[in-house]
């Protein structure tokens, strides 16, 4: 059996031997043939049916030229009516200028065009989509942005629903995605840099953040983390979430990923960090705390009471879902005297035809709550409905028939399905759901003794980490100055303090009417 | 203005961490030994103790505001010298161990003949430990955010527990005011004023805290709400058995919890008290292992603290199994250390306070 081995080192000689791609400080030589046949070794020309050379004569300029693009990568419109068509046509006022220059200033119509001569970024451009013009006779080429990937149009956001507030969510392409929060955000100061990441597929991260709210050190702390990331495809920012995190094997997620333009809005204006690539539905918010996991864009577009209201459901949603199967046990097996007597002598004669311990039981049924879940998510559409029959009627009904589970835990798993379904954020829904069984088998083993004091840990875990320097449960513990938009709301008008934990720059957000 | 990663606590989480290192003795023995004492007027020995100690706590303010950013260690050893300052440090140390050993054996007993009766006292000893060793491995920072999270909680419960005991309470129980006499009353609030000392002895936190400023609010504000929590509790535990039944019930608190109820359907509430109390009482030992920690780390030249939290807790595991009789034990060696170190900790800081001046510290 012939053994491959993978070291390290095999992988850079291997590198070694791949003729095509072009060095740093390669130039184009002038000469249009042997630049030409440069481009057909990169682009390995023949095969590579997307790779177009198209020859042109500059009937004006009396020149030889040809035009380098990617078919699909680049807009064919824009390359024929902008580039192809204007120099074919036009001829130079002036004999003795640069043509180049001529050509840039007078001749393109394209938004945006300029001239390079490193053979390197030649490719890059090439690859982003650009059209790169060589000319005989110039060792400099011009290349034209004439980008355009096929992407979907603007739809309404699949898992953020609001009732009031704006229905439209990011969609897989940067440019869309960073229109849409500069449509929230009319500010001049708002940033965004590009950072180039990936060694075989060159993918473009956008980190936007407003220059005078955002923390620099964050700022600089945020993008030597990108550049520090070493991978060779790096195709959205789900990968990029797990490259830039800091607690790899931890059960909390550090780093939001929402999918509303307005909500990427309402945390740039906050001091945050966004942060965008091509292809993802939807962008990263760093740093974050707790809040913004438990927090909903519904909560602020809500009127005061409302939104207060919805969000003290919420927080009763992340506490049944979290403790509910923990305390059932914890007071059926531990504390039988905190059941008034009626109920409990129904719950006895229920569990007196069961075979199975409590234990069993509610690990039996959270389990099958579970492979629902996760089988609705997976399962084709048109087949969908089949989930709901099968669980509601087998799991449900069949398993309290066949005196396998008890009627009551059947309303337990369900309260804390439903409530974890009322859990905003998928990640923290995530967490919310592996804990559970962490406590599940606490108040099993001990009781309300075992619950508080797993509770208590996890508690002391969560206060103890940070999401690139911000303390999670901040601005409430530790305390920082901040509008108090943790648990509850305060109205608009007083929501006039930026959270101090996030950044120091210019904490008052507008003056504050009364003294 | 803060600073944003200055790695300090401000007012709210020191005055948490205050409450919960006094505050929290509400639910412990400590009521029973005042109220053997004081008999019905025993409510007001925390009050008369808080002020005995506040006179103390001046003394130590105006020595921290002499020497910024030096702990109450750091003062010791700066004004008495490597080796008196070694001893008195060894004292505060050993007075910290015992007070951990006391209470870690003291609630767990009270888990074990409460709750859970037939878990062996080690594994409830263990899992108490576990928990507050894990608290204070996450360092100061880290308790004071956590005290400050749980503390609403904990003081909600505390104020639910005084309304739902309310209709029983007899405040006929109360008269006459003055107890065993108000003499009595008053030596016994000198005496007893260790109950409160912690605030002397968090003092080896200073610099971890902000500004003076916050510290001193912080330590006021936490004793006023701990000794006021600690009297309401004593007036509720006496205007609900008489102080005569009291003195010979063991854990008052507990007992007062198996009385409430709420209502027609909640009528067995003391697992639900139980659940919130042991967040308070795991926080409180984590503070109490760094605190021992930081002072024995002091002792023997150990920068990091964290270092000694694994054998603290073995010698704790070990010192809260031996007695026997647990709550003969309590009742008498508490009585020995509390008359003995009452001394030691009211006249420590104005002793430091003289020696400073003494030696014209505060002249420049």
């Amino acid at each position: 059996m012939p053994s491959i081995k993978i070291t390290k080192k095999s992988k850079e000689d291997k590198s070694n031997n791949i003729p095509a791609s072009p060095t740093n400080a390669e130039n184009l030589t002038g000469n249009l043939q042997s630049d030409l046949e440069r481009f057909k070794t990169i682009f390995f020309f023949p095969q590579n049916k997307d790779f177009v050379i198209r020859t042109i004569r500059l009937k004006g300029f009396h020149l030889d030229g040809a035009i380098l693009y990617l078919s699909g990568s680049s807009s064919i419109n824009a390359l024929t009516s902008n580039i192809i068509k204007p120099l074919m046509e036009s001829a130079p006022e002036n004999k003795e200028d640069n043509p180049i220059d001529y050509i840039v200033n007078n001749i393109i119509t394209s938004k945006n065009s300029q001239s390079i001569s490193k053979i390197s970024d030649i490719t890059k451009d090439i690859v982003k989509g650009n059209t790169i013009v060589l000319l005989q006779g110039f060792p400099e080429a011009l290349s034209i942005s004439t980008t355009e990937f096929e992407h979907r149009p603007v739809e309404k956001p699949v898992n953020e629903n609001v009732i009031k507030g704006p229905k439209e969510a990011f969609v897989e392409s940067a440019d869309t995605n960073r229109s849409l929060i500069r449509k929230y955000l009319k500010c001049e100061s708002l940033v965004s840099e590009s950072i180039e990441v990936g060694e075989q597929s060159k993918n473009d991260i956008y980190m936007m953040y407003i220059k005078g709210i955002a923390d620099p050190n964050l700022v600089n702390a945020v993008r030597k983390k990108i550049k520090s990331i070493k991978t060779d495809f790096l195709p959205n920012v789900s990968i990029l979430e797990q490259f830039i995190e800091e607690r790899s094997y931890s059960l909390l997620s550090t780093i939001l990923y929402t999918e509303r333009p307005d909500r990427a809005a309402a945390f740039l204006s906050e001091g945050h960090i966004v942060l965008i690539t091509d292809g993802s539905p939807g962008c990263l918010i760093v740093p974050v705390t707790f809040w913004a996991f438990f927090h909903a864009a519904e909560d602020q577009y809500q009127r005061w009471f409302y939104g207060n209201f919805i969000r003290i459901i919420r927080l009763l949603a992340v506490v049944i879902s979290l403790l509910t199967p923990g305390l059932y046990i914890a007071i059926v097996n531990f504390h039988g005297e905190m059941i008034p007597s009626d109920l409990a002598v129904s719950i006895a004669a229920a569990r007196e035809v069961l075979p199975f311990p409590v234990i069993t039981e509610i690990l039996l049924m959270e389990i099958s709550f579970e492979l629902i879940r996760e089988a609705g998510v997976r399962v084709p559409i048109t087949i969908g409905p089949t989930i709901g029959i099968v669980g509601a009627l087998i799991l449900g009904q069949a398993a309290v028939e066949a005196n396998i589970v008890s009627p009551v835990l059947v309303i337990i798993v369900a309260i804390t399905g439903l409530s974890s379904f009322a859990v905003p954020e998928t990640a923290l829904s995530y967490t919310i759901r592996i804990s559970r069984f962490i406590l599940l088998i606490a108040g099993a083993s001990m009781g309300f003794l075992g619950i508080s004091l797993v509770l208590v840990m996890g508690l002391a875990y969560i206060l103890s980490i940070t999401s690139f320097g911000v303390p999670f449960m901040s601005p409430v513990a530790p305390h920082y100055p901040s509008s108090n938009d943790n648990y509850l709301r305060a109205p608009t008008f007083k929501q006039w303090l930026r959270p101090a934990n996030i950044s120091q720059l210019n904490p008052i957000r507008k003056k504050s009417k009364r003294k | 203005m803060i600073k944003k990663y200055d790695n300090k606590i401000g007012f709210r989480e020191f005055f948490a961490i205050v409450f919960f290192a006094i505050g929290m003795k509400l639910t412990d023995t400590t009521p029973i030994l005042l109220v053997k004492l004081g008999l019905n007027a025993s409510w007001m020995i925390p009050i008369i103790s808080g002020m005995i100690i506040l006179v103390s706590f001046l003394f130590l303010l105006s020595l921290l505001k002499r020497y910024k950013n030096k702990s109450l260690i750091d003062i010791i050893y700066h004004l008495t010298g490597k080796f008196f300052g070694f001893f008195m440090i060894l004292l505060l140390f050993l007075m910290v161990l015992e007070y951990l050993v006391v209470s870690t054996r003291d609630y767990a007993d009270i888990l074990n003949t409460l709750f859970y009766l037939r878990t062996p006292l080690k594994y409830l000893l263990i899992m108490l430990i576990v928990a507050a060793i894990y608290i204070a491995y996450k360092g100061l920072n880290i308790i004071g955010s956590l005290c400050w999270f749980t503390y609403p909680l904990i003081q909600l419960v505390f104020v639910f527990l005084i309304l739902l005991s309310w209709e029983q309470l007899d405040f006929n129980y109360l008269f006459p005011l003055g107890g065993s006499g108000m003499r009595t009353i008053l030596k016994e609030g000198v005496v007893h004023s260790s109950i409160v000392s912690e605030i002397i002895l968090l003092s080896i936190f200073f610099p971890k805290v902000r500004s003076y400023k916050e510290y001193r609010n912080a330590n006021l504000a936490g004793l006023g709400i701990s000794v006021i929590f600690i009297s309401i509790f004593m007036i509720c535990f006496i205007c609900t058995y008489g102080y005569l039944a009291l003195s010979s019930i063991t854990y008052p608190y507990q007992q007062i919890t198996r009385l409430v109820s709420l209502g027609r359907f909640a009528k067995n509430m003391e697992a639900f008290f139980l659940g919130f109390w042991t967040i308070g009482v795991s926080v409180r030992f984590g503070a109490y292992f760094y605190a021992a920690a930081t002072l024995g780390g002091s002792l023997l030249k150990i920068k990091n603290p964290k270092t000694l939290l694994p054998y603290l807790a073995i010698v704790v595991y070990i010192l809260a199994r031996l007695p026997e009789n647990f709550t003969e034990y309590v009742f008498s060696v508490r009585k020995v250390w509390v008359t003995i170190l009452w001394g030691y900790l009211l006249s420590l800081s104005p002793f430091l306070w003289t020696v400073a001046k003494l030696k014209g510290e505060y002249k420049t």
